[in-house]
């Protein structure tokens, strides 16, 4: 009786190496791989010739509760590679692992994920940083290829692993969840011990102490039952190297599975130069700079490196540390970002972000004919059924009234196959968000071979339309993409059904959202805040999610206001966008009351501020005016004399004070003869030069007023000017010419335009 | 970052030895023990300066650099190549340090140094002449005066050039040729002086001095860049702040330092402002101002004497704010704001009696 246990890192070329030879050497009587035991009788299935990444998909749906998870193969997982060598040989082959329902697994999205970083929290592993320090490496990921992910004598490797996956199980003990595995693990192995001579079994490296021990037994092991009303199953989808690669914190496994492959495909002497190639392919093609001598440089450095660290061949780190040195041509301003296991922070050098993501690679993987469609698959056909939608048929409209709940139920499935890029949903017509009145909505529907193709890939995202929609959801949340689009696409999800995202979306939004830029604030903020105003239909008013973001972005906005300065720095519409929503999302109770006083007190410093820019500075002023009436801090409030308020302002940029102060709070204001005095005393004070440069910006100002109120004002200025007020004040406002005299002149601009273009005196897109 | 460990001096009236006089001891037992390969001109194998720089504990060699061990390696691989290095990062990251190291180890002398500045001209870095010689005999070898590249083309040494971008472009630039062709021409004696094994150039700069004189692209292409990060352990930065504060303050003839609790909020301060990250993971804007572990120690030591001069021994929240604005409106009026930021809404979400009075005292900073 012959047991070996192959205690692995999941996805490393090096451990499947090392599977298959042992497995070719053996050739025992049955191959045990951790794997859920259910999938099992279906192992010919996986065995099919597929194009890796592909992954078993499970889903377990009980009562409210939902889950799904992946175990994920690469074309060089040791796994992966066990059962084909162990088909080969003829041997017995089983999954031996609880299955992916079973409550061990809860929480776990990655069954092959790594136990290094499974630390939580993240104390320090003394041995761990005793090997980092020994072998001069920067995180565990190269302490590991150092270590392992080279050409070693398979009793050595044996031995190495034993040695490191002992230590980590020491500093990381097993948790009751994984007693219940190995325990169910260990039966299945005892079993196959009574059966066969030798017996191979294919695990994660922590398992390996619980496993090696176990003796023959006759009982086979206990039937694991899921509970009656739980709703399950496994299926075999498509994959993506870069949704193998995203996996982040312990979900992770090993990084850059392109480059993997590579080692795994040519070896790693030939992977190094294939990676270099593809590297400056992407570089080039993204207009960067890559010289010949570039490359030439991070060869040597690469091949240099290795040889001082020890490494047979060039690694992974060696290949990026070369790159790092002779491409960045400059201070960094983040840590390089193979050097510690976490999500690439922002201002990561965009070079270094495109390398790794050339060895992330863009592999997807194909399955065979002859799988099992994904559950998915009938999903989308019912739903396109129960419209009507036959196969290969005409397009069918689907015209849905928002406001009947059973048409918001239908609109919602045909959005999240929107999401899901499902091929033949259009939708052709209807509101831009949920609040807005009309609530009408047309979509065009087909079914066609591209549908299926569609939905089989889409089904790598969950096995119903809902579970798929809301995973790829939190995908495109978390997707680097300018900030306006994340707001569309957190917006139309809404109309998906999918309001409440899931934490970790949420989060890296509101990181997001911490560094929006100027421009991207405001707008964002108004429409956040109208969700949680007004949609009453869509469930978003008053919703929490909508009042975290809104904080997130409140606290940007803030900053923003804070930093703008230069007193001549012109009005932008950035800049009005910003006190807008600021003032907004104060006024209408968006933010905690800390916030808000956070607001009002910038509101009230930049008013006073000389070094703020005219325009905002007028905004910051009206957004105080018209926030004062809710203020009952009465002592904070600016001084009431706006005569001086005006006069502190630069006479020059007038005009952009004032549009800022209208903009805000017009109607606060109304026709106050004081200000309109003030204003004219200082219009009085400028020379012809400055009068015309303000011009503009005053019109502009003063185009918040609605014409009745202009009419006011005319009067106001009629008396100041010592004129009669004429009995209709807006005989002022009419133009002196009629309608025709108006035309004829338009006309007659329209051709000096033409001919100043024909002349080359304007640019081309002058055209009136 | 510290600066060297204190041992006992081999010349006790140098104030500062050279590494290569101050190590002596060690790099004379690397280099007998060496058996490794040795690129050409190097006095020692690579394995043999890291262990040199980082540290061998079973050799008794004293780790004299805290940080990545892999930007040791790039940085040494760099050398044996054609290209130069590039050491870059905030005032305080210990880049000097790191080139005085390698250069010490790696040539056996570290003096070779050309200090940047804005005076510097061409003839600081290559040669010039002994103008009485000069007149008297004529441009001969006696009469010219070599600068330290000259020295180091021709002994096949590592020249260190310090705060590089402080220099005119046109200064710069002058290493072109000698970084590309590894030759330098003196016209003057109709001469080419080619650079012998073992010459390589390390210069550092500043982050902050960014824009003073952007280095030409052709220069950056002949260099590879290194970025030196602050400490990156919050402890290691601690435990340093403290043990620096009090040496720094007995030396003022205080003999306590303030509370660590006032240091804890210090330190973290100073982190959080410097990565644009709080320990809770919300953004915050950079400092412009420099935030180096040695500026905190500055403000410890300042906390310290004022406290112990003028408020009886009291450190308060309140003084930590004004220490904090000292530093902020160094550099930029704007990082007072930024500062003014952090205090007003990112404090507020610290836990702790500390943090909430320095949440209270922010008005200290003035509007």
């Amino acid at each position: 009786m012959t047991l070996v246990v192959l205690g692995v890192r999941h996805h490393s070329p090096a451990c499947a190496g090392w599977v298959e030879r042992t497995i070719d050497r053996l050739r025992p009587g049955a191959v045990l791989v951790e794997g859920p035991a259910d999938f099992t009788p279906r192992l010919p299935e996986l065995l099919l010739d597929h194009q890796p990444p592909v992954a078993l998909y499970s889903h377990h749906r009980q009562g409210p509760h939902t889950h799904g998870s992946w175990t994920p193969f690469c074309g060089y997982s040791p796994e992966w590679r066990a059962l084909r060598a162990g088909q080969q040989t003829g041997a017995e082959l089983a999954f031996i692992d609880l299955p992916a329902w079973h409550e061990a697994f809860a929480d776990v999205e990655n069954r092959y994920r790594d136990r290094v970083y499974d630390h939580a929290p993240r104390a320090p592993m003394p041995w761990a940083e005793r090997l980092c320090e020994a072998f001069s490496a920067d995180g565990y990921d190269a302490v590991w290829d150092h270590v392992f992910e080279q050409a070693l004598d398979d009793e050595v490797r044996a031995e190495r692993h034993q040695i490191y996956f002992r230590l980590l199980r020491e500093a990381n003990p097993a948790e009751a969840r994984d007693e219940r595995r190995e325990a169910y693990m260990r039966a299945h192995v005892a079993h196959a011990l009574a059966r066969h001579d030798t017996v191979v079994v294919v695990c994660g490296g922590f398992h390996q102490p619980a496993l090696e021990d176990a003796t023959p037994s006759d009982t086979p092991p206990a039937d694991i039952v899921p509970e009656e009303d739980a709703e399950l199953g496994t299926y075999l989808v498509p994959y993506t190297f870069h949704r193998l690669d995203s996996f982040t914190g312990y979900q992770s496994g090993m990084p850059s599975p392109g480059y993997y492959q590579m080692v795994w495909d040519h070896g790693p002497e030939r992977a190094v130069d294939e990676a270099l190639a593809r590297i400056v392919v992407r570089l080039r093609d993204k207009n960067q700079t890559c010289s010949t001598a570039d490359l030439i440089a991070a060869r040597t450095l690469a091949g240099g490196l290795a040889r001082l660290r020890g490494h047979e061949a060039v690694q992974r780190v060696d290949l990026l540390d070369g790159l790092a040195a002779s491409l960045v041509k400059g201070a960094l301003d983040m840590p390089l970002p193979w050097t510690r296991r976490a999500p690439i922070a922002a201002h990561t050098d965009p070079l270094l972000v495109e390398i790794l993501r050339v060895l992330s690679g863009d592999d997807r993987g194909r399955l065979h004919p002859d799988t099992p469609r994904p559950p998915l698959l009938h999903d989308v056909h019912a739903a396109l059924r129960s419209w009507g939608v036959a196969f290969s048929a005409d397009t069918v409209p689907v015209s849905l009234d928002l406001h009947q709940a059973a048409h918001r139920q239908q609109s919602a499935v045909l959005h999240r196959l929107r999401l899901l890029d499902i091929h033949g949903v259009v939708r052709a017509a209807g509101p831009a968000t949920v609040h807005d009145v009309e609530l009408q909505e047309h979509w065009n529907v087909r079914w066609t071979l591209e549908t299926e193709a569609s939905a089989i890939e889409a089904g790598a995202y969950g096995a119903t339309i809902e579970d798929a929609a809301r995973r790829r959801l939190s995908e495109m949340l978390e997707a680097d993409a300018p900030l306006d689009a994340l707001v569309e696409v957190l917006l139309m999800s809404r109309f998906a059904g999918l309001a409440d995202i899931d934490a970790r979306a949420l989060a890296v939004l509101a990181q997001r959202m911490q560094h929006a830029k100027l421009d991207e604030v405001g707008p964002a903020l108004s429409r956040l805040l109208a969700v949680h105003r007004h949609d009453a239909r869509f469930g978003g008013q008053g919703d929490p999610q909508v009042a975290a973001l809104l904080e997130a972005l409140t606290d940007r906005a803030l900053w923003h206001a804070d930093m703008l300065s230069g007193a001549t720095a012109g009005l932008t519409q950035s800049h009005l966008d910003l006190a807008l929503g600021l003032r907004d999302v104060v006024r209408h109770g968006g933010v905690a009351d800390a916030t808000g006083a956070a607001v009002r007190a910038t509101f009230r410093r930049r008013a006073l501020d000389a070094d703020c820019p005219c325009g905002l500075r007028g905004a910051a002023w009206g957004a105080h005016i018209s926030l004062v009436d809710d203020d009952e801090d009465a002592p904070s409030r600016l001084p009431g004399d706006r005569r001086a308020m005006l006069q502190a302002a630069p006479p020059s940029q007038l005009g952009d004070f004032l549009a800022g102060l209208f903009c805000l709070a017009r109607v606060e204001i109304g026709v106050d003869p004081s200000l309109v005095g003030a204003v004219h005393e200082v219009l009085c004070q400028l020379s012809q030069a400055e009068f015309l440069a303000t011009l503009p910006a005053l019109r502009h100002s003063f185009a918040y007023f609605p014409p009745r109120e202009r009419e006011a004002l005319a009067a106001v200025v009629a008396a100041l000017l010592g004129a009669e007020a004429p009995p209709d004040a807006r005989d002022l406002l009419r133009p002196a010419a009629s309608a025709d005299e108006l035309v004829e002149a338009r006309a007659l601009d329209r051709a000096v335009a033409v001919q100043g273009i024909d002349y080359g005196w304007w640019p081309e897109e002058s055209t009136p | 970052m510290p600066k060297s460990k204190s041992r006992p001096s081999p010349s006790p009236d140098l104030q500062r030895p050279p590494a290569e006089v101050l190590y002596a001891d060690e790099l004379a037992r690397l280099a007998q023990d060496d058996t490794a390969a040795k690129p050409p001109g190097w006095r020692l194998s690579l394995p043999a300066v890291r262990a040199f720089i980082l540290g061998d504990g079973d050799r008794d060699i004293s780790k004299k650099f805290v940080g990545a061990p892999s930007l040791v390696e790039r940085a040494m691989v760099t050398l044996a190549t054609n290209r130069g290095l590039m050491l870059v990062g905030e005032p305080g990251t210990a880049k000097s340090l790191l080139s005085e190291l390698l250069a010490a180890a790696i040539s056996g002398r570290s003096t070779l140094t050309i200090q940047g500045g804005a005076s510097l001209i061409e003839d600081h870095i290559k040669y010039s002449w002994n103008y009485a010689l000069l007149v008297a005999e004529g441009p001969t070898e006696k009469a010219l005066v070599p600068a330290p590249l000259y020295t180091a083309m021709k002994e096949g040494a590592i020249v260190r050039f310090e705060e590089i971008t402080r220099c005119p472009l046109e200064v710069q630039d002058a290493l072109l040729s000698v970084l590309s062709d590894r030759q330098l021409a003196v016209a003057e004696l109709e001469q080419m002086l080619f650079a012998k094994e073992g010459f390589n150039l390390i210069a550092t700069a500043n982050t902050r001095d960014r824009g003073v004189h952007e280095m030409s692209a052709a220069l950056k292409r002949r260099l590879n860049f290194e970025t030196i990060f602050p400490i990156n352990d919050f402890q290691v930065e601690l435990n340093l702040v403290k043990r620096e504060a009090t040496r720094l303050l007995e030396r003022s003839g205080v003999h306590t330092r303030p509370p660590d609790e006032i240091l804890e909020i210090l330190v973290t301060t100073f982190r959080d402002l410097r990565t644009g990250v709080t320990t809770q993971g919300h953004a915050t804007e950079r400092l412009s101002s420099v935030l180096s572990t040695a500026e905190a120690v500055s403000v410890a030591h300042l906390l310290g004497v004022r406290s112990h001069y003028l408020t009886e021994g009291k450190v308060s929240a309140a003084d930590l704010v004004e220490c904090l604005a000292g530093v902020a409106a160094k550099d930029d009026a704007e990082d007072l704001k930024r500062l003014r930021a952090y205090l007003e809404r990112r404090v507020p979400k610290k836990k702790g009696a500390h943090w909430t009075a320095l949440y209270e005292a922010r008005h200290r900073l003035g509007t």
